[in-house]
């Protein structure tokens, strides 16, 4: 019986049918084995954060390019970017500061008044999208930094609104988060003094006097409860003194070639939903806190920003010249009147 | 039709529609264990309560009609997630459908969650009319309100979750969650089975600098589970599940859930409160299905279970000669 239907169109059938059950199951197997690559995601929110839906989004997103993305959260920082060291990750979002160590390039958007408006922020961003030179910069020794999220622009925030020039921030008490070099050399610039702080306790120092200022975005002012801080005479500086960043960083060898270009492509396109965040979180917090500095004293910041930069550039390897040079540029293209473009420091 | 519009005008029937509704209707279901008759309960009644209010408006009783209310759209917002977490797992990369699919269950998930959030904001808004602000100083609680006061306490937590989970589309401002971590101090916490404690280290554990700096949260946390456990309301158990899982610490998420079925094991539901801990089971099963899902594409089981580990592939040298290998009984002659 079996061999007279093995024979002809009916065992042709049947082999054909095995044939492809056998490549099918192969193919199965191989999408079971295949594993996913782990991204290990910082967000202070945990899984109900806006950062993790991002990247729980960019997951989905990457199955479409063939890649199978695992996102853990992390409500640690230090402990997500110590796991990617490890290898247990194979991408890391963290913020510049934090990744400055693999790569100054991409992290200098962070750069100490660099970037004082949100526009020429998405102007940096898409430039960093889209260049073929940036691309080739944003990879170092096997880390590729695939995707920048802007998480707002850092401010000032002080006990005492009286306290709004450069001057009169010397002597005074800043909690200041010690694995972020370029803040601790812009607080000595400015003759203060620094106070050693970290996400958990910058909260409570400036809140209970500890502090006469601390520098946060917007995001952190409500789950901090920053204006029982602020009280009636504090104030928010209206002045950005750095734009945080959340940046994606990727061990190169573990994706395909493609990967990084589309990657960045996702993220830049995401751009203005994640600036919706931040605005929101800025409009959340009562005009009244706003401090805007009058027109004549922000050449002092400015230059105290650019004193830093370069120190920062020249003497602490915190940041990359190139990078610097085309802020500086994008800086002048937008006010050619500013002091720093007769000159060429950056 | 004067005399309703007259006592309407004196407060004197939002008074009665309070009492009524935590003292009777309260009472009666605190008792049942079943969260679906409270939530449609909520749903169906808060307009009719809204209807009462004349110069003031029946605080309590709105807290709990939307309280209740967000337990509807959140066994909703659940369902539509673990939608989106099947098809993560159960369709494979190549399905062209598959985006498309996961998507439109987030979509759905995050619909519902705008309505939770804004429902349990609701509540938590007239929590703060009925009793002052939800903080410390803690306001003058009458005894038979405390149970009101802890569903403001559990709302206030959730309405700050779900909208987040709905992009904050709500609006809920994240404050509130420092504000109920010290309001929680206002109950005892031995009287209301370690829940008290429990958000108050969740909070901590999920805020950076809200808790004393020497302080472990998750510590208070387990403790407290162990608290709820003895008395036969589980929610604390519930919290540090879900707040495990949050943070992603799976670890401890499963320590929760395990616990959890250790405790349903040996300890009987307190039947005078069986909705609270049958709505802490259902909070606590979604974190477990959620996990199960991810793990091996379904949902639990049997709560405080956990899927077991894919093992790897058998090594059939090991085992060394297969002593049916040559006599097989069910082998062909």
């Amino acid at each position: 019986m079996s061999s007279k239907y093995n024979t002809g169109i009916a065992g042709s059938l049947q082999r054909f049918v095995r044939q492809c059950t056998l490549v099918g199951l192969a193919t199965l197997g191989w999408m079971s084995s295949a594993s996913a690559q782990n991204v290990c995601v910082f967000d202070p929110a945990g899984k109900a954060g806006d950062y993790y839906r991002l990247l729980d989004q960019y997951a989905l997103e990457a199955s479409s390019w063939g890649v199978s993305l695992d996102v853990k959260v992390y409500t640690d920082e230090e402990t997500a970017v110590k796991d990617y060291e490890a290898k247990q990750c194979d991408a890391v979002v963290a913020t510049g500061v934090r990744l400055q160590r693999f790569n100054s390039f991409p992290t200098s958007i962070e750069a100490i008044g660099a970037l004082p408006t949100y526009p020429l922020l998405k102007d940096m961003v898409k430039t960093l999208t889209t260049s073929g030179g940036a691309a080739k910069m944003l990879t170092k020794s096997g880390n590729a930094t695939v995707g920048i999220i802007p998480i707002g622009a850092v401010y000032v925030l002080v006990r005492d609104r009286n306290i709004d020039t450069v001057s009169e921030l010397a002597g005074k008490k800043i909690a200041t988060m010690d694995y972020d070099k370029p803040s601790v050399v812009m607080v000595e610039k400015i003759g203060a003094i620094m106070v050693p702080a970290d996400l958990g306790s910058i909260g409570p120092k400036f809140n209970n006097g500890d502090v006469d200022a601390c520098y946060v975005s917007a995001p952190a002012y409500q789950p901090f409860e920053l204006w029982k801080g602020l009280g009636d005479k504090g104030g928010i500086v209206r002045l950005p003194i750095a734009q945080a960043t959340l940046q994606v960083m990727a061990r190169e060898e573990a994706f395909p070639a493609d990967f990084s270009a589309k990657s960045r492509q996702f993220f830049w396109s995401h751009f203005d939903e994640t600036m919706g965040y931040v605005e929101k979180a800025e409009a959340a917090i009562p005009s009244k806190y706003w401090i805007d500095i009058p027109a004549a004293d922000i050449p002092d910041f400015d230059d105290m920003f650019q004193r830093s930069r370069i120190d920062l550039r020249d003497n602490h390897s915190a940041y990359n010249a190139k990078m610097l040079g085309v802020m500086r540029d994008k800086r002048c293209k937008m006010d050619p009147a500013r002091a720093e473009c007769a000159e060429d420091k950056e | 039709m004067w005399i309703l519009s007259w006592m309407l005008s004196l407060g004197c029937v939002t008074k009665i529609v309070d009492r009524m509704t935590v003292d009777k209707i309260v009472g009666q279901a605190q008792s049942v264990g079943d969260t679906q008759m409270p939530c449609a309960l909520g749903e169906s009644l808060n307009h009719v309560l809204m209807a009462t209010q004349g110069r003031k408006s029946p605080d309590l009783a709105l807290l709990i009609s939307n309280g209740t209310a967000a337990m509807c759209s959140q066994s909703k917002a659940w369902e539509e997630r673990l939608r989106a977490e099947r098809a993560k797992v159960q369709r494979p990369l190549s399905d062209a459908y598959r985006v498309a699919e996961i998507k439109d269950a987030q979509i759905s998930a995050a619909r519902w969650d705008a309505m939770t959030a804004r429902r349990f904001y609701q509540a938590f808004n007239h929590a703060e009319k009925a009793f002052g602000t939800v903080d410390t100083p803690c306001p003058k609680i009458a005894e038979r309100d405390e149970v009101a006061y802890l569903v403001a306490l559990i709302a206030g937590t959730f309405s700050v979750l779900h909208d987040k989970q709905s992009d904050g589309t709500i609006g809920v401002p994240l404050d509130l969650l420092p504000k109920v971590a010290r309001a929680s101090t206002c109950l005892d916490n031995e009287k209301w089975w370690g829940v008290p404690d429990a958000l108050k280290a969740g909070i901590w554990a999920t805020i950076p600098g809200t808790g004393p700096a020497d302080v472990d949260p998750w510590a208070i946390l387990e403790a407290s589970a162990e608290k709820g456990s003895a008395s036969g309301v589980r929610v604390a158990y519930a919290v540090g599940a879900l707040l495990a899982n949050n943070a992603g610490d799976a670890d401890r998420m499963k320590r929760f859930l395990t616990g959890y079925g250790t405790s349903i094991a040996e300890v009987d539901r307190s039947q005078e409160w069986a909705f609270f801990d049958q709505y802490a089971y259902e909070v606590a099963l979604h974190q477990s299905d959620l996990f199960w899902i991810e793990t091996v594409g379904y949902r639990t089981p049997k709560l405080g279970t956990l899927p077991a580990v894919q093992s790897e592939n058998l090594d059939t040298e090991v085992g060394g000669e297969d002593p049916f290998g040559s006599e097989d009984p069910f082998g062909e002659e």
